[in-house]
């Protein structure tokens, strides 16, 4: 008898695509990619993007920077000259992780400004010990000062934050979009797949024999689930602004804009994803692990800054990352609604996308 | 019985059905079906599950285009066009509403989605309710409401927009007698209101109550069409129904016997049933013939043709009342 049980089960499991799938290849994948994500954040792997700016090099400026490169713990990405204005651009942007400022007076050791995002801390940290290294190796010990111990003689080293006024407080900004993604993409999956629910109950049927069509039914779900979403994201945002002071009320038209776009996009990823499965069960369990690698691709769960490079340029196919480059843009970096364009373009037209999708999935179920 | 071929064009009648054609694969599911639905008329399609009543209704409603043959709504072609399902009202078997919605809600919702204009709603809604007899439940919660006044809040969910023909699909599935006599009662209110009711049934006693006119489905062909009464009169004439059930499969002998003698046996079993004419008429002869044979009789029973028999007779099979 139990053998008998035994493969009812085993042939439901080799019968079923999805099953199989979701038993084997899901997990693989997910391993995978998290993997790569946590094993980088763990600090084993990550090196952060450094710009250099002298504003005058010479020879022994160049001996340094090439001291500085001579380890792992950080990638010199950009060495610049001139203004330093570029250099504060760069980290401001997040091309770079931290910048280094070097600053020289004629015939004496260079002294040091770290330009740092707070978003990124621990990128300055990292580059604040490098900078002592590289000044030891450089400076202190070829011609140690006598009586005194190389290693407690540190450089002159100024930590300069990049950000715009709204930073501060506004650190808690970026969880607060982190965690807001992440569920609405969640939430999002389980209003999607209430279609399956009104097409075995017979509704579909109904509402097809009719004028409407499929349409009005995906465009209401649509509609619903971005409010849903964008008051999901206004009830997190609000906690933030009342119990940890990010300045929500001064970037208000951002926010809203930012907010609705990304309930937007994740409504039509979710209607979009969930189209393309036959049975409830199979979207759900699909599109719900769909949506943790995207969160986590994209940020929700550790910030991209910490990933390796690759996973950084994948994530910039989710939502999420969008949706956080631009709130980071109006918390951090302090930034007006047009320098926005892009990470707001982008999640409107993944909400748009997701919706022609989802209206496409939809009117297969009109004919037979 | 009108041949369902000869059956003539009406060019007032609101559903026409010509040579509908249909094949998934190698399966033919429509064979040249034809026939017509008027105004005001309850048209009972009848056929075991597999005949291609499902797959004659989506076509009405577009959903299965024809290989061959055509159907007309109005005179006009019914299809995908938005303007002729307009025209369509569907009763899905299912119970198709939102069980956390209350009746009026549910019905405001359907009525949306039928294209009906924002003012015409609450009129359209309160008709609807009273209609089927729950203006009291209007606003409970579909899910609190009995089976039987969730069908009739179905059947008035497909009725809200005024349908030209209103397509139902089993709708007394699952009740008890007073809720199946309250849906009835539902649907002659509508044929009243003159819509056209194309009712796709297996409850044969339902049929032969409510409808004008019925159409026998059997494996993709219509086999006959006609009145109810019309049917049982020229399948059987005068004739009474002989129903004869076996103790055991009949052998080879056993079903030359009954088949000489005009009994057809149904889905292939022990159930086989004829007219009582010719050398039937000794019944206990039949009897002592089968005994004889090797083949005992558990019952054998003699009563007035029904559509059931009808069906019995024309299709070779049975459906359970």
């Amino acid at each position: 008898m139990n053998i008998a049980v035994f493969r009812v089960m085993f042939l439901g499991l080799v019968r079923d695509r999805g099953a199989l799938a979701m038993t084997f290849v899901v997990p693989a994948v997910f391993f995978l990619v998290f993997a790569s994500i946590f094993a980088a954040s763990s600090g084993g792997s990550f090196q952060p993007r450094v710009v250099v700016h002298s504003p005058s090099p010479d020879a022994d400026v160049a001996g340094f920077v090439t001291e500085l490169q001579a380890t792992d713990a950080i990638r010199v990405t950009t060495i610049l000259e001139g203004d330093e204005t570029a250099a504060r651009s760069l980290v401001r942007s997040g091309r770079a992780d931290a910048g280094l400022l070097i600053r020289r007076a004629e015939g004496a050791r260079p002294a040091f400004v770290i330009l740092a995002d707070p978003a990124r801390d621990v990128a300055a940290q990292i580059l604040r010990a490098n900078v002592q290294r590289a000044f030891v190796v450089r400076y202190i010990a070829p011609a140690p000062l006598p009586g005194s111990d190389a290693f407690t003689i540190g450089p002159p080293i100024d930590v300069e934050p990049v950000t715009g006024a709204a930073a501060g407080a506004n650190e808690v900004a970026y969880s607060a979009g982190a965690v807001a993604l992440l569920f609405l993409l969640l939430s999002s999956v389980y209003g999607a797949v209430s279609l399956f629910e009104e097409r075995d109950s017979g509704i579909v049927e109904r509402i097809v024999a009719g004028p409407a069509g499929t349409r009005p039914l995906v465009d209401g779900k649509f509609l619903y689930l971005s409010l849903l979403g964008f008051v999901q994201i206004a009830v997190i945002f609000g906690i933030a602004w009342l119990v940890h002071g990010v300045d929500v009320p001064s970037q208000l038209l951002g926010w809203s804009l930012t907010s609705i776009l990304s309930a937007a996009a994740a409504a039509g990823l979710a209607l979009g994803l969930t189209s393309a499965f036959r049975t409830r069960q199979q979207a759900l369990t699909f599109a719900n692990v769909t949506m943790l690698i995207v969160s986590a691709l994209g940020g929700s769960m550790i910030p991209r800054f910490l990933m390796p490079d690759f996973l950084q340029t994948i994530g910039w196919i989710t939502p999420n990352a969008w949706a956080l480059e631009a709130y980071t843009g109006l918390f951090w970096r302090d930034e007006v609604l047009t320098a926005l364009t892009l990470p707001l373009t982008l999640l409107a037209a993944a909400a748009f996308a997701g919706l022609t999708i989802a209206r496409s999935g939809a009117r297969r179920l009109e004919t037979v | 019985m009108t041949n369902p071929s000869e059956q003539p064009s009406s060019q007032s009648a609101v559903l026409e059905v010509n040579a509908a054609s249909r094949r998934w694969g190698t399966n033919v599911a429509l064979n040249a079906v034809s026939f017509s639905v008027g105004a005001g008329e309850i048209f009972a399609l009848i056929g075991p599950n597999g005949a291609g009543k499902t797959t004659l209704v989506r076509s009405i409603t577009g959903r299965v285009p024809l290989h061959e043959g055509h159907i007309t709504l109005l005179g006009q072609p019914a299809g995908r066009a938005s303007r002729m399902r307009r025209h369509l009202g569907l009763v899905p078997q299912a119970i198709a509403l939102y069980s956390h919605l209350t009746a009026r809600e549910n019905l405001a919702v359907f009525a949306r989605l039928a294209g009906m204009a924002r003012d015409q709603i609450p009129s359209a809604v309160d008709r609807a309710l009273q209609r089927v007899d729950l203006t009291t439940r209007a606003d409970d919660r579909t899910a609190h409401l009995s089976g039987g006044m969730q069908r009739r809040l179905n059947i008035a969910a497909g009725t809200l927009h005024e349908p030209t023909l209103l397509l139902l699909d089993e709708p007394t599935v699952g009740l008890d007698v007073a809720a199946r006599e309250a849906v009835h009662d539902v649907l002659r209110v509508l044929r009243r209101a003159g819509i056209a009711i194309l009712l796709t049934t297996h409850d044969l006693d339902q049929a032969q109550e409510l409808a004008d006119n019925v159409g026998v489905l059997s494996h993709g062909r219509l086999l006959a069409v006609d009145a109810p009464n019309a049917l049982i009169q020229t399948t059987f004439g005068d004739a009474q129904e002989l129903v004869v059930i076996l103790g055991a499969s009949p052998t080879a002998e056993a079903r030359r016997y009954l088949e000489d003698n005009g009994l057809r046996g149904v889905n292939g079993g022990k159930v086989w049933s004829g007219l009582l004419t010719g050398g039937l008429t000794d019944v206990s002869a039949v009897s002592q013939r089968l005994k004889a044979l090797g083949i005992g009789v558990e019952e054998l029973r003699v009563r007035e043709p029904s559509l059931r028999s009808v069906f019995v007779r024309l299709t070779g099979e049975n459906m359970a009342p």
